[in-house]
């Protein structure tokens, strides 16, 4: 499909024509790191991009600032930053996200590593009434610091035009990921990744656009037979679309909790009250992330509830190496499955570090993994029918 | 877990431990005396010497004042009595409540409440046996816990599978000083099944950043009391805010007579009245032994005496001291002369607390939780951190700088060419260590005295 082949190209690379184009118009690039409210950026007249490093091939000049023992995403999204990859942004946006991501910014400021707008959002990490009036400070601090830096004028009105955009985006992707529900699904789990990662490196018309014109394409649409093994992955950070295609060999992927997946689109921000900067604190602060304390439990019901809607047969938990909130998170569901509290499925545990795919092993650990998940299909099969 | 742990055997074991001490810290005459001639035999780690080598090293081994060991006296007593609650806590199903490390206890204890720090784990076994440690961190890890969690987390998390701690009513933790401690305590919540506060530590400090803070205080507070049942009294807390004062501000003293050349302290001091006051700080003990430790700095200071045995020769700054390896800084005291005269744990700088009314306490503990060591390093912007460095250098004069990168401080080690810059721009020649500060495993006291013997002598500073 060529819009597909469009998405594709465009979430393998760091820049694209569209950028390119927007560019030479003089509209100016904003990179940003996880849940910084893009429609901020966007009420600026600038485009909202979300940092990735999908070109990264070594993390040779981020190791100079990071270690080896840090998460490979900051490392390789340094690495890429003084290669020059990012050199078409106009500034750049990090947040607190976590310890490791955190630091970029600082490696950034007092590394004296990017030139141009450089601003930390500090995002709460519960979710309380006050917490909500806090981020909004926030984000009224982000707007001023763009405003002043920038020159442009962040209206209300601007706001809840990018907010009605954005949502926009988030429903035509909720429409996607109901396809994905089918069986079989007209769209595997590795496209669907390189859409998102599409969409957060485009101006939102052309994502708006293009997202139409899928769905439509997609009506009819095989790619894999029916009963195939169905997939579920929770991980925290993944843009490797040919790693997706390994875990999907077999199998096919057709919900995710993932940064590039459920958790972009799963919240809409409240579009009626009368307070735009308050409905996009709030929505901000209720993704179901790690990083927010005490949000376990959501994610599980989440995690669970997609497990019945999507009728998936197995479930991925795959972590970055050195990323201490999925660790953790892991821990918890591998803990609660042995006690015999949770059964959703079967269950493989995958680490990783970010561009570094280890083919042959995840391979046979994924053959693995759909033998005993089809063995347990037989034993069910087998059980119902009284043998 | 741990294949022959009983339940509160560690707790037991540390109480006990504490109690012997405390009773022989009465002679301190004798326990002077008995360390001095005990000292060959002490220098070195050998198996032989392990039960009672960190014992000897906190006491100052045989060369500090008698008066120093009168203190001492004092905080081992605390701490004894803080372990003894948490098995009259257990036995007798009182109130406990966890709280994490990097929020100091006095809320609880102003509740009439057990306050149980599980992070002590870490802390406190090395006074028994310094294996213990390293052998409850790899029981931890063999339950699946990651081995990249910071290993104070690590042992909170053992302490709670461990069954080493009072069932608390409730649990308290925060978002500083790093996401080691935010993840460890999600786990802790689901181990105890009980309702936890998590206080949202802001990034900036901007007014309106504390005001914030205030609020998750006043939050806090109305949590615990609903929680378990207790009603604060504010006067009570008055009286507690009152000794951590005191204590703070005999600390913050010592702290500025450090800057005299010679300095007339050694850093040991103020690490274990730190790990003392992570427990149970507010407790008039603890006040106690922070003014053993004020004046006897204080004499010096005014004498022109250096606070160890040895003659000044090299000044350091440590940030990160490996708090595990306490015998190191007496070893570079003894063989160099190298005196710690300025680090991130034994820092103190904690703003006095306003005990006029509700108000200002609320906006006290506020200020003094965004202070506290850890929180102020690696919570909020770099500029804290690398801020007090700058200040370090300017004001206590340091011959180099020495960074640990504990292996579980994932955000240090992501910043380790910054930390390495800020000692260029100083011009002061620096050593990065890598280890993790409580666990062995890593490095040894060997390696670690190893690798700053090798510093000192190829940066000249033994010349």
């Amino acid at each position: 499909m060529e819009i597909l082949d469009l998405f594709k190209e465009i979430a393998q690379t760091n820049y694209n024509k569209y950028l390119e184009e927007a560019k030479s118009k003089g509209t100016k690039i904003i990179g940003y790191f996880c849940n910084v409210p893009e429609e901020i950026i966007m009420a600026g007249d600038m485009i909202p991009y979300r940092m990735r490093a999908v070109e990264s091939t070594k993390t040779t000049l981020g190791d100079i600032w990071y270690s080896t023992i840090n998460c490979s995403f900051p490392r390789n999204c340094l690495d890429q930053i003084l290669e020059g990859k990012f050199n078409f942004l106009d500034g750049l946006v990090v947040m607190n996200s976590c310890d490791q991501v955190r630091r970029l910014y600082d490696n950034c400021k007092y590394g004296d590593l990017w030139p141009g707008f450089l601003y930390m959002l500090a995002v709460p990490h519960v979710i309380t009434p006050e917490s909500i009036s806090q981020f909004k400070r926030e984000i009224n601090r982000f707007k001023l610091a763009l405003e002043e830096h920038f020159g442009v004028t962040i209206t209300q009105e601007k706001i809840k035009e990018a907010i009605s955009t954005c949502n926009h985006t988030r429903r035509l992707l909720r429409s996607l990921y109901e396809l994905r529900k089918k069986d079989p699904p007209p769209i595997k789990g590795a496209e669907a990744l390189a859409v998102i990662l599409a969409c957060t490196a485009l101006p939102k018309e052309v994502v708006n656009t293009s997202l139409e014109a899928l769905l439509s394409e997609l009506t009819g649409r095989t790619i894999v037979p029916e009963g195939t093994t169905r997939l579920m992955i929770a991980a925290g950070y993944l843009e490797e679309i040919d790693y997706m295609e390994l875990l999907e060999k077999e199998a096919v992927v057709v919900v995710d909790s993932l940064c590039f997946g459920v958790r972009y689109l799963r919240n809409l921000v409240d579009e009626d009250g009368d307070d735009p900067t308050k409905a996009l604190a709030h929505r901000y602060t209720s993704i179901a992330c790690p990083r927010m304390v005490e949000s376990y439990d959501e994610r599980i019901k989440i995690i669970d509830n997609d497990i019945k809607e999507y009728r998936v047969d197995g479930l991925i938990v795959d972590n970055l190496k050195f990323c201490l909130h999925w660790q953790i998170f892991r821990f918890m569901i591998e803990n609660e499955i042995e006690k015999g509290e949770r059964l959703p499925c079967p269950l493989l545990i995958l680490e990783r570090e970010l561009h570094c795919l280890a083919e042959g092993q995840i391979k046979t650990r994924i053959q693995a993994f759909i033998e005993q998940i089809h063995d347990k299909k037989h034993h069910e099969v087998s059980t119902a029918g009284g043998l | 877990m741990a294949k022959g742990v009983k339940d509160y055997e560690y707790t037991k074991m540390v109480a006990r431990k504490f109690v012997q001490l405390a009773f022989m810290l009465r002679f301190p005459r004798l326990v002077s005396l008995g360390q001095k001639i005990i000292t060959p035999l002490m220098h070195k780690q050998i198996w032989y010497n392990d039960p009672f080598r960190y014992v000897w090293v906190a006491a100052g081994e045989g060369r500090k004042s008698v008066t120093y060991l009168k203190g001492l006296r004092w905080g081992v007593e605390a701490i004894a009595e803080y372990m003894k609650s948490h098995l009259d806590t257990a036995s007798n199903n009182k109130p406990a409540v966890w709280v994490e490390w990097d929020i100091s206890p006095e809320v609880i204890m102003a509740l009439g409440l057990t306050p149980v720090t599980p992070e002590w784990l870490v802390l406190l076994p090395n006074i028994k046996r310094s294996r213990y440690v390293p052998d409850i961190l790899q029981a931890v890890e063999a339950e699946g816990v990651t081995e990249d969690l910071c290993s104070a987390s690590k042992a909170a998390i053992a302490a709670a599978l461990m069954k080493q701690l009072p069932r608390p009513a409730a649990i308290i933790t925060s978002t500083q000083p790093c996401d080691s401690v935010q993840s460890a305590y999600q786990v802790l919540a689901r181990e105890a099944g009980v309702p936890m506060f998590c206080l949202d530590l802001p990034y900036h400090r901007q007014e309106e950043d504390f005001l914030y803070f205030t609020e998750n205080i006043r939050h806090m507070i109305s949590f615990l009391e609903e929680k378990t049942g207790k009603k604060m009294d504010y006067n009570r807390l008055r009286s507690v805010l009152e000794e951590s004062n005191k204590t703070n501000h005999y600390l913050s003293e010592v702290c500025e007579m450090n800057r005299a050349i010679p300095c007339p302290s050694i850093l040991l001091d103020l690490l274990i009245i730190w790990v003392f006051n992570v427990c149970y700080l507010g407790h008039p003990k603890l006040t106690k032994f922070a003014k053993y430790i004020y004046e006897d700095t204080q004499k010096r200071f005014k004498e022109g005496s250096p606070g160890g045995a040895n003659p000044e020769k090299i000044r350091v700054v440590w940030h990160d001291v490996p708090i595990g390896f306490m015998p190191v800084i007496a070893w570079m005291e003894r063989r160099f002369g190298a005196y710690v005269v300025a680090d991130m744990v034994g820092y103190n700088t904690i703003p006095k607390i306003d005990t006029t009314n509700k108000e200002t306490m609320t906006r006290g503990l506020a200020t003094q939780y965004m202070n506290l060591t850890m929180g102020r390093h690696f919570h909020g912007t770099l500029d804290l951190y690398l801020g007090e460095i700058d200040r370090f250098v300017e004001e206590y004069k340091p011959d180099c700088l020495i960074f640990t990168l504990h292996r579980g401080c994932k955000q240090s080690w992501a910043i380790r060419n910054i930390l390495k810059q800020k000692a260029k721009e100083h011009c002061l020649p620096v050593l990065v260590i890598e280890a993790d500060i409580f666990d062995s495993r890593y490095k040894t006291e060997q390696q670690i005295k190893d690798q700053i013997e090798d510093f000192f002598i190829s940066s000249g500073l033994t010349a």
